[in-house]
Order: structure tokens, then sequence, then C-alpha cells
């Protein structure tokens, strides 16, 4: 692989230990993946800042890191953690606690923005043909999709090499020339975040890890298509799908000889239900936008009777904060900076989602859950 | 001799083979915290020798536990292409990696023997010890 000058001197040392073992990381993975060439990054995001996802290995990688003084030589921020840092919710042991705050520290001493947030996108959005080395996979499928910006799928410890370094190896999605759909998927009407999470679940399921090129009846909102990607990443490994009417034609190539899939609307409809007797009810996976807290409170009539939770990046949280205390008024828990996909979830054993891409992870978690019509919300949790 | 790419790892390495004929999830079938495989063979000091890789983006930090506990093998060799998530969690950690062999007749207890030659690393067998 061809290496700056620079680059060289962070592979041999010279900036020191920890932005070597960072730089050897990028260096090994691009080799790997066939890449001639580095780029520079504008934005790291890191997955795996979760206690309970990354354990004691990871605490202590990112520990020594910080100690070799690593810094982060761009703009980088951070995932959800295992639980709400301001009000402890869910509760953890203590334990859990202290090493999740230490994990924390380690992120801060390197220089990470510590943004708690699976939405790094609503902090700073990030423009067409940007490029980007997040973790995080429905953020990567959002970035590429919507925002038309340049990231691979990366794991927890390459991203965070690439705030150190500020470098990425060029291959994949980084190359405009793989950034081409590989099969068409047309949807029916749909009318509802939760019934076009429910079509991700289904394009990932047909997709895999391929591209695929999705037309609507009706072009989504952002945060609908947000819903949409979320899923199929989760459901498939999808890290871009081209959206008709969204996705910035210049940031892909188009294909005219592409297979057509049609979903059908009871395909969307069998994932749905609208059940009453559940005791948790769960909207934010990814977290929340100002357009959905705006919805939700209207929707809201009066105060819930369920235990309902919206999750949300711990800035968005300030930024609405009239807002956010409407709802907390109507006895909604809005929990800053954690998720149910990365929290050590106990005492609930029926959950309703408006995300497909939680319906896929706490199933597999062993949880009854289902998947609920954000329409629908608000009327079930007034009962 | 069979030969594949050096990934990370120089130099000469020995040990003695602990043999997965599938592709591993390190994440939920190996416990860094014993040095065991889900079927409770032990994996610390020996050279792992694996069909393939597979599985979630936790990976990584798995392996570099199997360093941090003290568990980690002498070597990791891979039939197939190796994915960046178990690449990082090798660099992390720093277990030597070597993948793209092709298929190994190879069974536990064998004695392996990986030699570093610049960008490949080739398999000599030397029978049970």
């Amino acid at each position: 692989m061809y290496l700056t000058k620079d680059e060289e001197h962070m592979l041999s040392g010279e900036y020191g230990e920890g932005v070597q073992e960072a730089m050897r990381i990028i260096v090994k993975v691009g080799e790997l993946l066939g890449a001639e060439k580095l780029v520079n990054i504008s934005h790291a995001h890191a997955s795996g800042v979760s206690y309970g996802t990354i354990g004691e290995p990871g605490l202590h990688w990112l520990k020594t890191l910080a100690s070799k003084g690593a810094k982060a030589r761009v703009y980088a921020t951070v995932n959800p953690i295992g639980f709400d840092p301001f009000k402890i919710i869910p509760p953890v042991s203590k334990e859990f606690y202290l090493k999740q705050m230490e994990i924390m520290k380690s992120f801060e001493e390197m220089g990470f923005d510590v943004t708690l947030t699976c939405t790094p996108y609503y902090l700073r959005e990030p423009k067409p043909l940007e490029r980007l080395a997040w973790g995080e996979s429905s953020a990567v499928a959002y970035a590429n999709s919507v925002l038309g910006a340049f990231t691979n799928r990366e794991g927890g410890p390459v991203a965070v090499a690439a705030a150190i370094t500020g470098k990425i190896y060029e291959a994949g999605l980084q190359l405009k020339e793989n950034r081409r759909p590989e099969l068409m998927i047309r949807l029916p009407q749909l009318n509802d975040y939760a019934e076009y999470a429910a079509a991700g679940f289904r394009i990932g399921e047909i997709a895999g890890t391929k591209i695929p090129y999705v037309t609507f009846e009706k072009t989504p909102s952002h945060w609908e298509a947000k819903a949409l990607l979320a899923a199929s990443a989760a459901s498939g490994g999808v890290a871009m799908a081209v959206l008709e009417g969204i996705t910035p034609p210049s940031t892909y190539l188009m294909n005219d000889k592409m297979e057509k899939i049609e979903i059908e609307r009871k395909e969307i409809d069998e994932l749905i239900d609208n059940i009453e007797d559940v005791d948790l009810i769960y909207h934010g996976c990814p977290h929340v936008s100002i357009e959905e807290l705006i919805f939700l409170n209207k929707s809201i009539k009066g105060k819930v009777k369920k235990e309902f939770w919206v999750s949300v990046a711990p800035k968005l949280y300030e930024a609405v904060r009239p807002i956010i205390r409407e709802l907390e008024k109507k006895g909604i828990k809005v929990l800053r900076g954690t998720c149910p996909v990365v929290a050590p979830l106990k005492e609930f054993k029926k959950i309703a989602t408006t995300s497909a891409k939680t319906y896929f992870y706490l199933k597999r978690k062993g949880f009854d859950v289902t998947i609920v019509r954000l329409s629908e919300v608000g009327s079930v949790a007034v009962r | 001799m069979l030969c594949g790419r050096a990934l990370v790892g120089q130099g000469v390495i020995e040990g003695d083979a602990v043999v997965v004929n599938h592709r591993l999830s390190f994440l939920g079938e190996v416990d860094p915290k014993t040095g065991k495989l889900y079927d409770g063979r032990m994996i610390k000091d020996k050279v792992l020798v694996i069909r393939g890789v597979r599985g979630s983006t936790v990976g990584a930090y798995v392996i570099y536990g199997l360093r941090y506990y003290g568990n980690a093998p002498r070597a990791i060799v891979v039939m197939e292409e190796v994915d960046p998530i178990v690449l990082s969690g090798c660099v992390m950690a720093n277990i030597p990696l070597v993948d793209k062999v092709g298929h190994l007749e190879v069974s536990d207890g064998e004695r392996v023997s990986i030699e570093y030659k610049e960008r490949r690393a080739c398999l000599t067998l030397r029978g049970p010890t």
C-alpha cells in the first residue's frame, strides 16, 4: 500500500505508541481489503461503547490507548452506553456503572466528543461525498443512503483507530465504483414510521449485504428512511441503499440490469401488531429526531398508563428542553444516551416498539417483542 | 508445503493444533476468560486452525480478550479468507495470523510449524507429539 510521509511516520511510531497501534490496524485491514492508499476522513464514529458489549477487554484496550497518548485527529463521536447516565435507567450494578464511566473517561481523554448517540448526524450533518469512518450499522446506512457521505461499516476498534489517525483505507464504499445498486426492491404504499421499519426488515432479509435500489409509492421523510435503513442493517447487513428521491445522485452509479423484487403489503402487516397487553412501550431506535418528538407530543393526548421510554441523544435533549418537559409531564421517560439494544434490560417481559431493529435484537435476546405503529403508540399508552 | 498470507507475526512459530472444521464466530463460540471453545477444547498456547470466520463486530474485542486474560493461542490459521474484524482483533492482541492456506488435513494435537517469509507464511505438519 502507498503511504504518504506523514502516514509512514505514524506507522513507525514518531507520533507515539498509541498512534502507531492505530495506524497498524488501519494499514493491515486496508491491505486485506486490497486498498492502494489511505484517505483523510472528517468524522469518525465509534460503536462498541457499552460495558455490556465490550466488557473488560474493550475497556482495557481503550484505557491503554489513552494512556499511550492517542488523541483523535478529527471530529469523533461515540455510540450509546448501557444506561442513561443522568437518571440511571435501566438500573445497573455499581460495578457496571463504574466500568462504564471508565470507558467514557478513556474516550474523553482521547479527545472524543462523548455524544452517546447512534445518530451523530443530528449533531453534525455530513455533506454529500464527505469521507467518514463510522461504526454503528444504522448510522452507516443513513450516512451513505440519505446524506450521500462515504463510509464503510467499520468494526468498533477500526473506527477508534480511524479517529486517532484521521485516516481510513480507500476500499469498498469509499470508492464510487463500488456504490452501485445490485437489485431493485419496490415497496407498497406505506403510512407509518413502523411500516417503513418493517419494510426495512424485509429489505435486509432479501438484500443481505448487497446494495438495494428502493422505490416508493410516496417518498418517506428522513426519519422514516432512518427507521427503514436501521432495520435493513440489522436483519441483513445493508451498509448502503439507493433510496429513490432521497440519495444524492452524484454519490452513486446506476445499474440498468437489476433483478426486480416486489415487497407486498401483507409482508409488512405480518410484522406489525396492535397489542395492548405490554409492560414497556419503546420508541427511539435509532435515537429520535426533533420531528419525532413533535409527532409524539401531538399524538399522545393524556397521561400514559404504561411504562413508556423514548431515547434521544443527550445534546438534542438539551436543545429541545420545552418539548421534553411536556413529554415527561405526560409520564414518558425520555432517556439520554442509551437504548434497550445495548442496555442490560431485565424487568420487562412483553415489549412493544416502533423499531424493527429493536425487535430484531431483543427477540434474539429472548424477549417477547412486537412492532407497533408510531401513530397507534399514543392510544395504546393512555389506555 | 502449504503457504498462506502472513497477516500478523514473524519468524517461526510452533504449537499443537486445535482444529475447527467450520466458520468460527469469536463472539459466542470462544470464551476469552477460560480460553475454551464452545465445545470445551482449550486454545491457550495452541495453533488454532479454523475453516473460516463469521459473526459480530464485537469479535475483535473477544480476540483481544484472549490476550487480556492470558489465554491467547500461539497463532490462528484460517483456511479461507479472514475478515476485517478478526484481523483487527489479532493486530490489537498481537496474535500471529495466517489466512488463505487452502484446505488443510490436520487433526487435534498435531505439531504445526509456521515459518514467515516476507508476505507469506508456510506451514509444516510434524505429526502428533
